[in-house]
C-alpha cells in the first residue's frame, strides 16, 4: 500500500530573503557581506505611526493646515472626550476632510533577521540574501506576507490565552504570535487589534477563517479546520525558535524560520527528500488519520492489512481500523 | 514499448499499464493538494515521481515507455513531454459507444454538458460541524467520509448542482464514471443511489459503474477498445411515471409477470449472464420489449410521480439503501 508522506517542516538550503526600508535610506552592508539576525542592514527616517481621527473631531487650537503637539498634550475632542497626542507628532487638516495625527518621522533600523550573505543590493532600498530556512507548512492560509519576531504562546485552554494574550500585550506589536491549537474569532480579532503582524495556530472554524480573509488578517492554520491540535512535534519546533525573526509568506502557506548554516539535519537534501514523496505504508510509522472521529489526530501504525491500518493513538488501549486513503504518513 | 496512461483528479490518480498484450489498471486514491506537498514538491513533480514509482514496480523506465495523460480539467504540465496531454473533457466527449456521466467533487461532465462549481460556502451545512468538514475536503481533497450522512450529504450536493433539463441519454449504455465512483466509500450503495438520483427522465437504461477512470485511460489509449468490458455491469434502470407491469421472459419457460406499484423505487436482482427478454407496459413508456442482462444489481424501477431528490426522502432513502445493500451482500 503506497501512501504520500507529509512533512510539515523541511528545510531549505539556498533561498533568497529581500529585507527593504521602508523608504530610501542609507544601507551599511555590501554585496558579499556575511551577516546574523541581529546585524543592521541599513537604516531611514520614517514615520512608523498614524492615527486616523474619528469623525466629529474637533482639533484644540488649530488654526493652519497642520500643527506639532508633543506626547501627552490636548489635541483635539470627540463630543466630550478628551484626546491627547499618543507620541510627539504632527495633526493634519486633510484635503478630503477630517484630520490625521502623524508621529514624527523617527530612525528605523532594518535588521537582517537572517543568517547569509548580500548576495545583491537596489542602493539606499534593499538587499537581497541568501540563505536557509526551516519552512513549516500551513494547510491553509490567507494571502499577504508579514515579517516579525515569533512569539510562541503554549498549547493551553482558551482561558489562559487570553491571559497570555494581555500579558504580552505590550510586545506583541509587529510579531509573528502562534496562538495554540485552536482560535476563535475573539482572540483572532484581539490579536489583531494588538498589531500583531501574522498570527498562526493548529486550527480554527472555517467562519473564523472567512473572517481573516475578509479583513485581510494574515492567518495560518497548521492542521485545518474545526478542532484539530498542533502536532507536538511541530509545537515543539516552534517553541525552540521563539523569538527568533520569521517570515509569513501566505501565498506559499509557509512560515520560514531562519537557521543558521550549521543548523542544518542531515535530512535536507532535496534529492532525498523527493525521493520519498510516496512510501510503502508499514508498522511503526506516524500517521496522520482524517475520519470523522479522529480528524487530524496522529498515531503509530500497529498493523497493515490490504485497504487499511491498524492505528494506535495516544491515550487509546485498542487500535483502530482505518482505511486507504483517510491516512497520510507523517514526517 | 510499454504504454501508461494517467489521469489525475480532483481525489483520486488512476494509471493503465499495458505491456505487451497485458493490461493493469492502478488506483492510486490521492492527489496532489498545495496544503500538504507544497514544501516538498511542485505538482508535476509529485505526480512524475508517482509514475516512475508505478513504473519501477513493474520494472519500467519512464523513458522507455509511451505516456499519455489527462487531467481534471487540465494535467500537469509535465517537463518529460508525454505524448498526449489533454483535458478530462476531451475524454468524455470523445466516447461514442456509450453515454458517460462523469463526476468528480462537484463537478459533472457528460458528452454535452460541463457542470462545476468550487464555492464552499454554498454548500449545504445543517449544523456548526459540516462547514468545517467541507472546507477541510479543499485541503485534503483524499477524504472519503467515514460516516454515511456525510457521504449523502455530499452526494446530495452534487445533484443539486446538476443543471435542470439535464437529460442522460438511453439510447446507448451509460456509464458513470469519475473520482467519485472511484473512491472507496463506505457504503457502495451510495454510488448506486447517486446514478438513480441523477437520472430525471423517463427510459429504459443500461447503466455500466467504471470504478476507475478507466473511460478517460481507455480513450487515451485506444479509442476502439471496448471500454464496456472494463466496467462493471449494474444492470436496468426503468424509470417512468407511475405503475409499471412487466414480463421476464428467461426462454426456458419460467417467465415472470409482475407490476411494480406507483411511487416504489424497486430493486430486483438478476444474476442472468446472458440476456433475457424484458416486456414492460407503463403510461409515459408505452408497451415496450428490451432485451437485457443481468448486473451488480439487475432490474431497477423507479415509478415516483414526482421525481423528487432520493436524499431529502429519508424514508424512501433509507429504503433504497436497504434494498441496494441487501443485493449487494449477496454477490
Amino acid at each position: 500500500m503506497i501512501v504520500p508522506v507529509v512533512r510539515k517542516i523541511t528545510e531549505t538550503k539556498k533561498i533568497f530573503i529581500e529585507r527593504a526600508l521602508p523608504k530610501e535610506g542609507s544601507l551599511k552592508v555590501k554585496k558579499g557581506s556575511k551577516v546574523e539576525p541581529f546585524d543592521r542592514l541599513g537604516e531611514c527616517m520614517y514615520v512608523q505611526n498614524e492615527l486616523k481621527l474619528p469623525k466629529g473631531f474637533k482639533p484644540e487650537k488649530f488654526r493652519d493646515k497642520s500643527k506639532y503637539y508633543r506626547a501627552g498634550i490636548l489635541i483635539g475632542r470627540v463630543g466630550k472626550e478628551k484626546i491627547k497626542a499618543p507620541y510627539n507628532g504632527t495633526l493634519w487638516k486633510l484635503d478630503e476632510g477630517g484630520f490625521i495625527y502623524w508621529e514624527e518621522e523617527k530612525r528605523y533600523v532594518l535588521l537582517s533577521g537572517v543568517w547569509g550573505t548580500i548576495h545583491d543590493e537596489v542602493p539606499a532600498v534593499s538587499v537581497l540574501i541568501e540563505t536557509q530556512v526551516r519552512d513549516l507548512l500551513f494547510a491553509v492560509s490567507t494571502s499577504g506576507s508579514a515579517s516579525g519576531e515569533l512569539l510562541v504562546l503554549p498549547n493551553p485552554s482558551e482561558v489562559l490565552k487570553e491571559s497570555y494574550l494581555e500579558k504580552f500585550s505590550k510586545g506583541i506589536k509587529g510579531k509573528v504570535v502562534y496562538v495554540g491549537h485552536f482560535i476563535d474569532e475573539n482572540i483572532l480579532k484581539k490579536a489583531h487589534n494588538m498589531g500583531a503582524s501574522a498570527i498562526f495556530a493548529g486550527s480554527c472554524n472555517v467562519e473564523t477563517f472567512n473572517f481573516a480573509k475578509s479583513r485581510g488578517i494574515k492567518l495560518g492554520l497548521i492542521s485545518g479546520f474545526g478542532k484539530i491540535p498542533t502536532p507536538q512535534f511541530v509545537f515543539k519546533a516552534l517553541d525552540s525558535v521563539s523569538y527568533r525573526y520569521v517570515f509569513f509568506d501566505g501565498k506559499k502557506n509557509l512560515l520560514r524560520i531562519p537557521i543558521p548554516l550549521d543548523d542544518q539535519t542531515e535530512s535536507t537534501d532535496k534529492k532525498e527528500m523527493k525521493g520519498a514523496l510516496v512510501k510503502k505504508i508499514q508498522p511503526g510509522m506516524r500517521v496522520q488519520v482524517f475520519t470523522t472521529d479522529k480528524m487530524g489526530r496522529i498515531g503509530k501504525v500497529d498493523r497493515v492489512s490490504q485497504s487499511s491500518i491498524l492505528v494506535k493513538f495516544e491515550g487509546d488501549k485498542e487500535a483502530t481500523e482505518v482505511h486507504l486513503p483517510n491516512f497520510l504518513i507523517l514526517e | 514499448m510499454p504504454t501508461l496512461t494517467a489521469y489525475f483528479g480532483t481525489s483520486v490518480s488512476s494509471f493503465l499499464i499495458r505491456n505487451g498484450q497485458d493490461i493493469e489498471f492502478v488506483k492510486f486514491p490521492y492527489v496532489y493538494s498545495k496544503g500538504l506537498f507544497s514544501n516538498q514538491c511542485s505538482e508535476s513533480q509529485f505526480y512524475r515521481y508517482l509514475i516512475e514509482t508505478i513504473l519501477r514496480e513493474r520494472n519500467i523506465s519512464l523513458g522507455s515507455c509511451d505516456v499519455s495523460v489527462c487531467g481534471f480539467f487540465e494535467p500537469p504540465d509535465f517537463a518529460f513531454g508525454p505524448n498526449v496531454s489533454c483535458s478530462v473533457v476531451d475524454t468524455i466527449s470523445s466516447s461514442d459507444k456509450f453515454y458517460p456521466v462523469f463526476i468528480a467533487d462537484s463537478s459533472l461532465i457528460t458528452k454535452d454538458i460541463i457542470s462545476s462549481y468550487s464555492d464552499f460556502t454554498d454548500r449545504k451545512s445543517k449544523d456548526d460541524i459540516e462547514p468545517n468538514f467541507f472546507s477541510n475536503l479543499a485541503i485534503f481533497p483524499q477524504v472519503v467520509p467515514s460516516d454515511l450522512s456525510d457521504q449523502a450529504n455530499l452526494d446530495e450536493n452534487i445533484s443539486g448542482k446538476v443543471p435542470n433539463g439535464l437529460t442522460i441519454s438511453s439510447d446507448t449504455p451509460v456509464v458513470f464514471t469519475g473520482d467519485r465512483f472511484a473512491q472507496n466509500v463506505t457504503d457502495k450503495g451510495l454510488n448506486y443511489i447517486l446514478m438513480m438520483e441523477l437520472i430525471k427522465s423517463a427510459g429504459i437504461y443500461n447503466l455500466y459503474l467504471d470504478g476507475n477512470n478507466k473511460v478517460s485511460l481507455i480513450n487515451l489509449l485506444d479509442r476502439e477498445f471496448d471500454t464496456l468490458s472494463y466496467t462493471s455491469r449494474v444492470g436496468t434502470f426503468i424509470n417512468t411515471t407511475g405503475s409499471v407491469e412487466c414480463l421476464l421472459s428467461t426462454g426456458v419457460g419460467d417467465d415472470q409477470f409482475f407490476e411494480v406499484k406507483k411511487d416504489h423505487i424497486y430493486v430486483m436482482p438478476l444474476n442472468s449472464e446472458s440476456e433475457v427478454k424484458l416486456s414492460v407496459k407503463s403510461t409515459d413508456l408505452g408497451s415496450r420489449e428490451v432485451k437485457v442482462l443481468g448486473g451488480t444489481l439487475g432490474l431497477i424501477f423507479d415509478t415516483r410521480e414526482h421525481k423528487g431528490s432520493i436524499y431529502t426522502d429519508v424514508k424512501l432513502f433509507n429504503d433504497l439503501l436497504k434494498q441496494v445493500d441487501r443485493v449487494l451482500v449477496n454477490k
